[in-house]
């Protein structure tokens, strides 16, 4: 029982690290993020059925998410943050329709049944106590490239763009190069936590890679404070222990699935309107030298 | 020399400049004056990169800046600061400065990951500029705040000592006396003259007559999206067509 | 083979004349606020289910039961506005989308927990129509889209001929110095949002009576309208009701080629294509899809 809510945690975790990069980082409005989830998720089990070695399996499903995420970014990234948002949205929605009707390729809405356990460094991972170790790596690996960007000029740039383009523009940088590589990183980030999700739950179907989902991870990373990575971290544990709390109120699944997510989303309405930031600040540079006179 | 020739722009039906001309030094301070509405801002948004101008052309040193985008003409050594200043809010004080100079290896995703060498150097050689900089625009006591929490004076301070670190030619200033204290204009004054004596130029969009008078060499007079006057500030003040444009302009 | 493309048509001028009632509620919250409401086709969703719920709980005709939710769709959009948006005016630019999204959510989610997951359908008589040529019209159809046309001539008249929609251009023109001459700013965007709310429930409605409802179209219901509207030009509204049509007779055309599952990605692909190539739109100008100065 354990095991298992630990092992989602920190999958949820390096989900809501990833969009954190993406919006909390660079500020931009990516409603499709999901769809890097399912991606990942998808090629990795379909990799993983043709015999493909894990390890490769895990590599494509970083890979193949962010190129994809460069592909929706060119067109996109200059636009407005509300047409960002409906553009991906709707590269969202089209990714959805794909993984439901390319029923050749995905199966549709029957899934992908039977995903093969990973094997890295010649270990099979199929025990619950070998699948939190996993995860955990993940998420130290997720964790690891978020404060390494946050915190060198990249991250500094990102969050300039984030606070206002155009000042951006006219010292001299062009925004779009940085905000690509946002985008790609966050895509990969989503795509490893997609191929851990796969080949942890063995089944793959359409159903998680959805709108609401993206919006619990918006929640996840308001709550924790948008561009604070340790706060989506500490937010994905919470709310998903919050979660399991109410799984044992006895509620039928018809009630209690759009019951959390009623409640989430009436959470995030007041959390963003009371702490617009998210809770957590963001870390920021502190001057070395304290020479105190000005 | 920033050269402006017959610039046209227009929205809708509006023609916010209509075939603009003028002259400003690399090596001066240019002051523009003109009632509201007679197309300055427009002006600056147009030279900068902000706005694509419908005909006309503009040119720095001879090169021209027509068609570039806004980094692109920051590149080439004009960089501007913004009526309502536009510093980046959740970063401190330092790291607004840090994030001006273009070129810096640690922007890229490899570096970044990897942190070789050369980015610890270039980030320590930035943060001495930095804190020299912030100490010349008497904000060395706020590096490590949020420039959202700086009164509104101080993030005009701090905008321009951020447009400093990108080593411009020449400075736009979009009415850099609006709104701050009559102290702390004297300072901003004294470093835009010792700003000026190292060799910066300066193209200062202005209200503020007296300031005008007294800090610029040579003043160009808008209205109605055309240049009306040029000349040095007394020949200005005294031009019967400037003064008809502010007295008389309906 | 011609028959199937009139009937295509038909379908889809009628199917867009809803588009374009939702789209222009898009557009005029946009034109005043500056903002893309999220949450616009969920309380769209919410009005078709309350069409229902008042003719087969309440027993009310049609006509009455619509307007009883366009009425309760407005009350919806200004409390939406007044709780999750307006305290955000002044905040940095994500917390208004990130507030519509989650109110977006939060409406689908009460409507899965009113209404539950089941489709629902308003179970129409099935009626006699007219063939005009090689063109076959139903009763429902034709209604359906009477109505539309009718709403927007209402539309056009209140935006031209009385003193709210003079204050509603004024606003959408320029708010700062709509405020500075004395127009009440709050009240203008209340109306607007009550306006668009009130349209939207209808357009879903008129959508609903040949469809099946749900609670998971409100999301796909706006996903087209905003289709509809950046392929007009956002903030225009002709340019709302052009590209609803556009957006509905391209989307009807589009199933002689492609298999009907496909149907619903036509509109995102016009959307991802506009996008692309023109932001803004056919009757937008160039600044208004890009950061603005």
């Amino acid at each position: 029982m354990i095991p298992h809510l630990l092992t989602v945690m920190a999958i949820y975790a390096i989900l809501a690290v990833s969009l954190n990069l993406v919006v909390g980082l660079t500020g931009l409005f990516n409603l499709g993020h999901a769809a890097f989830f399912g991606i990942g998720a998808y090629t990795s089990a379909l990799l993983a059925f043709a015999g493909v070695p894990y390890p490769l399996c895990l590599l494509a499903a970083v890979l193949l998410p962010a190129l994809a995420g460069i592909l929706v970014g060119l067109p996109t990234l200059r636009l407005r943050g509300d047409y960002l948002a409906m553009a991906t949205l709707g590269f969202g929605e089209i990714t959805r329709a794909v993984f439901r009707n390319w029923v050749g390729l995905t199966r549709g809405p029957m899934g992908l049944p039977g995903v093969p356990h990973p094997a890295l460094l010649g270990l099979t991972i199929d025990t619950p106590g070998e699948w939190v170790a996993t995860a955990f790596a993940g998420l130290a690996l997720a964790w690891l490239v978020a404060e390494l960007v946050g915190r060198a000029p990249l991250g500094r740039v990102l969050r300039a763009i984030r606070e206002d383009e155009l000042a951006v523009q006219a010292l001299g940088k062009n925004p779009e190069p940085y905000k690509l590589r946002a985008l790609a990183l966050g895509a990969g980030l989503a795509g490893l936590g997609g191929s851990l999700y796969a080949h942890y739950v063995a089944f793959v179907d359409p159903t998680p890679f959805t709108l609401p989902t993206t919006i619990f991870l918006f929640l996840l990373i308001v709550l924790g404070g948008l561009g604070n990575h340790a706060g989506s971290v500490a937010a994905a544990f919470v709310l998903l222990a919050a979660r399991e709390s109410l799984r044992f109120a006895g509620l039928p699944p018809s009630i209690s699935a759009p019951l959390q997510q009623l409640v989430f989303s009436l959470l995030l309405v007041v959390l963003v309107i009371y702490r617009p930031w998210g809770l957590l600040p963001e870390p920021h540079l502190r001057s070395g030298s304290r020479r105190a006179a000005g | 020399m920033l050269r402006v020739e017959g610039l046209v722009k227009t929205f809708g039906g509006l023609r916010a400049l209509d075939g603009c001309s003028f002259e400003a030094a690399a090596d001066g301070i240019t002051g523009l004056i003109g009632p509201n509405g007679s197309g300055k801002s427009t002006l600056f948004n147009c030279v900068t990169g902000f706005y694509a101008h419908d005909a006309g052309r503009v040119s720095f040193g001879g090169a021209p800046l027509t068609g570039l985008p806004p980094w692109e003409v920051a590149r080439r050594g004009i960089v501007r600061t913004f009526q309502q200043t536009r510093i980046f809010p959740r970063l401190t004080c330092l790291e607004n400065l840090l994030v001006a100079p273009a070129g810096q290896p640690g922007e890229g995703l490899l570096p970044a990951l990897v942190r070789p060498p050369r980015v610890r150097r270039s980030e320590a050689a930035l943060r001495v500029r930095a804190e020299a900089l912030l100490a010349r625009v008497e904000l060395a006591t706020h590096a490590d705040a949020l420039a959202g929490s700086l009164s509104y004076g101080q993030q005009k301070l701090l905008e321009l000592g951020r447009a400093l670190m990108t080593e411009p030619r020449l400075l736009l200033l979009d009415e850099p006396a609006a709104g701050i204290n009559p102290a702390l204009l004297e300072r901003l004054v004294e470093l835009i003259r010792a700003l000026h004596a190292e060799g910066k130029g300066f193209l200062v969009v202005e209200h503020d007559m007296r300031l005008v008078m007294t800090l610029c060499q040579r003043v160009v007079v808008l209205d109605y999206g055309q240049t009306i006057a040029a000349g040095t500030p007394e020949e200005v003040a005294h031009d019967p067509r400037v003064l008809d444009a502010y007295l008389g302009s309906a | 083979m011609f028959e199937l493309f009139a009937q295509l048509l038909v379908t889809g001028i009628v199917v867009g004349g809803s588009y374009a009632l939702l789209a222009v509620g898009y557009t005029l919250v946009y034109g005043v606020l500056g903002f893309i409401n999220f949450a616009h086709g969920d309380v769209a969703m919410i009005g078709a289910y309350a069409t229902l719920l008042l003719t087969t709980g309440a027993g009310l005709p049609l006509p009455a039961a619509t307007l009883g939710a366009m009425a309760a769709a407005a009350v919806l959009g200004v409390g939406i506005e007044r709780v999750a948006y307006r305290p955000l005016r002044r905040a940095h630019r994500l917390a208004p989308l990130i507030s519509a999204i989650a109110v977006s959510l939060a409406l689908e989610s009460a409507a899965l927990l009113l209404w539950g997951a089941d489709i629902r359908t308003f179970r129409l008589p099935v009626t006699a129509g007219w063939q005009l040529g090689p063109f076959f019209v139903t009763r429902v159809q034709l209604v359906v889209l009477a109505t539309a046309l009718a709403a927007m001539v209402g539309l056009q008249l209140l935006l031209t001929r009385t003193a709210l929609g003079k204050a509603i251009r004024a606003t959408a023109d320029n708010l700062p110095v709509a405020a500075v001459v004395g127009v009440d700013v709050n009240r203008v965007i209340a109306a607007v949002f009550a306006l668009g709310s009130a349209l939207a429930a209808l357009a879903a409605t008129l959508l609903a009576l040949e469809a099946n409802l749900h609670p998971t179209v409100g999301i796909l219901m706006g996903l087209k309208a905003f289709a509809a509207v950046v392929l007009g030009g956002i903030g225009s509204v002709p340019g709302a009701l052009v590209g609803g049509f556009a957006i509905g007779i391209a989307e009807n055309l589009g199933v002689w080629y492609l298999p009907t599952v496909w149907k619903d990605a036509i509109a995102y692909a016009i959307l991802v294509v506009v996008l692309l190539f023109r932001p803004h739109g056919l009757f937008g100008t160039r600044e208004a899809a890009e950061p603005k100065l």
